[in-house]
């Protein structure tokens, strides 16, 4: 047993994103009629490995890293672009995923950290900027059992490993705390706060990007406040009808963080 | 430098979420539901003009909001059946009549007889076509079943078995499955894409990819979807489909509807234009991907110039006590959007979803005239006099005095049926013609024409009314001519592969031109 803890600490948690996003991208592929070419993929994970190889390199960041570390990095940039954004353009997805790696090295907080996840980032600076180019359509993967099940298990492993099971609790516990009573008051049925968490896309993002150990806090007590806060902009954006409320929630509250730490470099210091 | 750099991510944020705000992109608003208008000069030199005279011609139908299930309560507009609408020319008298689908049972279709370009009479008591059916009536379509030279009408309806593409051999039977099993069939499309004699069938579909099957040799389909039309551009809400030589080219394009609904749907109608062996989607360059939540789409050269303009009816539902587009400012695709990432078996639970009554979900759309100048479509409805915010789902094309001014029938889902009389001042000249067998005047469905016109231009048009949503057009093809007045030459692809050339074609009228009077090419 002590084997296997032992053989699971030295997993990098990002294998675990892989593997899950590229089932889903798989059998979306396959099965579940999810619209992405062969031209798109290679095109967004080739893009993505080229760009992050040649940013390393001239930025001489990450010079310590290995080649495959850089390209578990970008290949999982590139798996969760695949599956979390529609779009009919060839080139569209290794847009986004440039527009991800790009954000890992040039938006960067005074100590080197890379500020917004990057898939969070190119979603929302596309959103911004090329609104009419994207969008999430909810039930893009049918709500299965086998595949929520899968996403759980994968986001529980990923988030032990990574130290980072204390985001998506904060998350879930705003949802369930004050989105169920709150909606209760506004006469939201219960179903309705709860029915997208459980679309792929939310789980994915609770599971995976706003676990992200390089820009989410590292002690646990911050990661219940920064999920949290994250509910509940996402509450907020959701009653006011905005599409994409967890990914600009996620931005949001990372902005804010930038803020506090740009204001308060000891703490910032410490909190990371 | 690094104590700067701090404020990288606030800074890049700041812009970000500002300009996300400022521009609204986010925020659902009717105008970003279509295409920009043009710009005034277009505007201005629009050379249509329509006027809605249903009333006037005795057209007097109201659909009914009706769905066999009586539990729809504040969904029934959401979920009630719409009309169909079906063109022929029942008594063979050279003018085309008009019949209407009600969904309701307890209510009666509508046949409209023209009398003679000057108006309608009802008289569907007079002919058996006043009959109640214990299930809702859908979808009608015109056709001499028996080749007896009197046309018979098809009746679909709810609640029966619905059908899907099939081949019947005396030994085999041929079945086509659908794309996927997520897909919901809208409309079905038939043109011979490959041009080798055998029609096509393109299938557009709501929740999944459209399907376009190759008619290898009239025994064998294959499925030529991606191979023809990448799939990574369709729209997976596909409503209608119909086929058109929008740039006179003798080539025919695919033209597919869809939902555009920003920011919770953005997919764009489809315009693929053949491009070698394959197409290219042009909708976007060419200016019409954006027609909200349209329905049925039919080309026409509504002005006689020599271009195939577009028109498009939409809109989808709203709710009984919704006034206004801008009651749908909290929009109900959201709300469908949320309720759409359940568990399938709760999906379908009305009792989960708020009440509709002050929704509209794509509701008060103005429908679409798209105007063909030098390529580009241009939306000039309003300009032109269409100009009508109901949500309109069928639609067919007639001519209905024979003016070769092609006039537009559109049904509405609980409103009036609207009819649009093309009155456009000055139209070029015309010529049409009705291609029919020997044996007996019914018209020659899949008949292939192309015009040589004394520009080098080839339109090609085939003889397919019923393609598409709820709409069986008049079957006349009809080109315009501009300021030509003579038809250099028509050649003619029979169905049965047949080519034949007719020449000295009377101008600015319509004639049947008859399989086998025409001389060899």
């Amino acid at each position: 047993m002590s084997w296997l803890v032992e053989r699971f600490r030295k997993i990098d948690p990002r294998w675990f994103v892989l593997i899950n996003n590229g089932i889903l991208l798989l059998a979306g592929r396959q099965v579940l009629g999810l619209q992405r070419d062969p031209l798109q993929i290679a095109g967004c994970l080739v893009t993505g490995a080229s760009v992050e190889l040649l940013l390393a390199r001239t930025t001489r960041k990450h010079t310590a890293a290995r080649l495959g570390d850089r390209l578990l990095s970008s290949t999982v940039a590139g798996l969760s672009t695949l599956i979390l954004l529609r779009s009919e353009y060839a080139w569209f997805y290794a847009l986004a995923v440039a527009i991800a790696v790009v954000s890992k090295y040039l938006i960067i907080d005074g100590e080197g950290r890379h500020v917004f996840n990057p898939t969070a980032f190119a979603i929302v600076f596309l959103l911004s900027f090329f609104p009419g180019l994207i969008f999430v359509r909810p039930d893009q993967f049918p709500t299965f059992v086998p595949i929520l099940t899968m996403i759980i298990a994968f986001g529980l492993l990923a988030t032990t490993r990574a130290r980072r099971w204390a985001v998506s609790l904060g998350y879930y516990a705003v949802v369930f705390g004050a989105g169920l009573p709150l909606g209760r008051l506004l006469g939201f049925k219960p179903v309705w706060i709860l029915g997208p968490e459980l679309n792929s896309s939310t789980l994915i993002f609770a599971a995976f990007l706003m676990t992200d150990p390089k820009t989410s806090p590292a002690t646990p007590l911050q990661q219940l406040g920064f999920g949290g806060a994250i509910a509940a902009v996402h509450l907020y954006l959701r009653y006011q009808q905005i599409p994409f409320s967890p990914f600009i929630a996620l931005f949001t509250v990372a902005v804010l963080r930038s803020l506090g730490r740009a204001a308060g470099p000891g703490r910032a210091k410490a909190a990371t | 430098m690094t104590r700067l750099r701090r404020f990288t991510g606030l800074v890049v944020g700041a812009i970000v979420l500002g300009h996300l705000y400022l521009t609204g992109s986010l925020r659902p608003s009717p105008e970003a539901a279509l295409e920009p208008r043009p710009p005034r000069a277009i505007r201005e030199a629009a050379p249509f003009r329509f006027r809605e005279q249903s009333a006037a011609l005795g057209l007097n139908f109201e659909h009914h909001l009706y769905y066999p299930n009586p539990q729809s309560g504040s969904y029934l507009p959401l979920m009630a059946l719409p009309p169909s609408v079906a063109v022929a020319d029942i008594d063979d008298d050279g003018y085309y009549d008009l019949y209407v689908t009600q969904p309701d049972p307890r209510l009666p279709n509508k046949l409209f007889h023209n009398l003679q370009g000057r108006g309608f009479e009802e008289i569907a008591s007079q002919v058996g076509l006043d009959k109640h059916a214990s299930d809702p009536d859908s979808v009608a379509l015109f056709i001499d079943l028996d080749h007896d030279g009197l046309v018979d009408l098809v009746q679909s309806r709810f609640g029966c078995l619905f059908g899907s593409p099939e081949r019947f051999d005396a030994d085999k039977r041929v079945s086509l499955a659908a794309g996927s099993p997520f897909g919901h069939a809208q409309a079905v499309g038939i043109s011979d894409i490959d041009k080798n004699g055998f029609p096509d069938i393109y299938v557009a579909s709501d929740y999944s990819y459209d399907a376009l099957y190759m008619n290898g040799d009239g025994r064998t389909f294959t499925d030529g979807t991606e191979a023809w039309t990448p799939r990574r551009e369709h729209g997976f809400s596909g409503m209608n489909v119909d086929f058109a030589d929008f740039d006179n080219t003798g080539e025919l394009g695919i033209f597919v509807l869809q939902m555009h609904i920003p920011p919770f749907v953005q997919t764009g109608n489809l315009l693929w234009k053949r491009e070698g062996d394959r197409f290219r989607n042009v909708a976007a360059e060419r200016g019409v991907k954006k027609c909200g939540w349209a329905w049925t789409g039919k080309f026409a050269d509504f002005d006689n110039s020599g271009s195939l303009d577009l028109f498009v009816v939409n809109g989808k539902a709203r709710g009984s006590r919704a006034t206004s587009p801008r009651d749908g400012y909290k929009s109900f695709a959201f709300v469908r959007n949320t309720i759409s990432t359940l568990p399938l078996q709760l999906r379908w639970d009305i009792g989960l979803y708020p009440p509709f009554d002050s929704f509209t979900m794509s509701g008060f759309q103005p429908s679409c005239f798209f105007w063909n100048h030098d390529g580009h479509f241009s939306d000039v409805a309003h300009e032109v006099g269409i100009d009508d915010l109901e949500e309109g789902q069928a639609a067919a094309l007639i001519d209905f005095d024979n003016d070769g001014r092609t006039d537009i029938v559109v049904g509405n889902m609980g409103k009036r049926l609207l009819f649009y009389h093309n009155l456009t001042p000055n139209p070029g000249h015309f010529v049409g013609v009705l291609p029919v067998w020997g044996a007996h005047p019914q018209p020659a469905y899949g008949a292939r024409l192309t015009l040589y016109r004394s520009d080098g231009k080839t339109p090609l048009r085939e003889l397919f009314p019923a393609n598409g949503y709820r709409g069986q057009s008049d079957p006349r093809v009809h080109f315009g001519l501009g300021a030509a007045t003579e038809v250099p030459r028509l050649e003619v692809t029979w169905p049965d592969g047949t080519r034949e050339i007719f020449e000295h074609l009377a101008v600015d009228r319509y004639q049947p031109i008859v399989f086998g009077t025409g001389r060899a090419p």
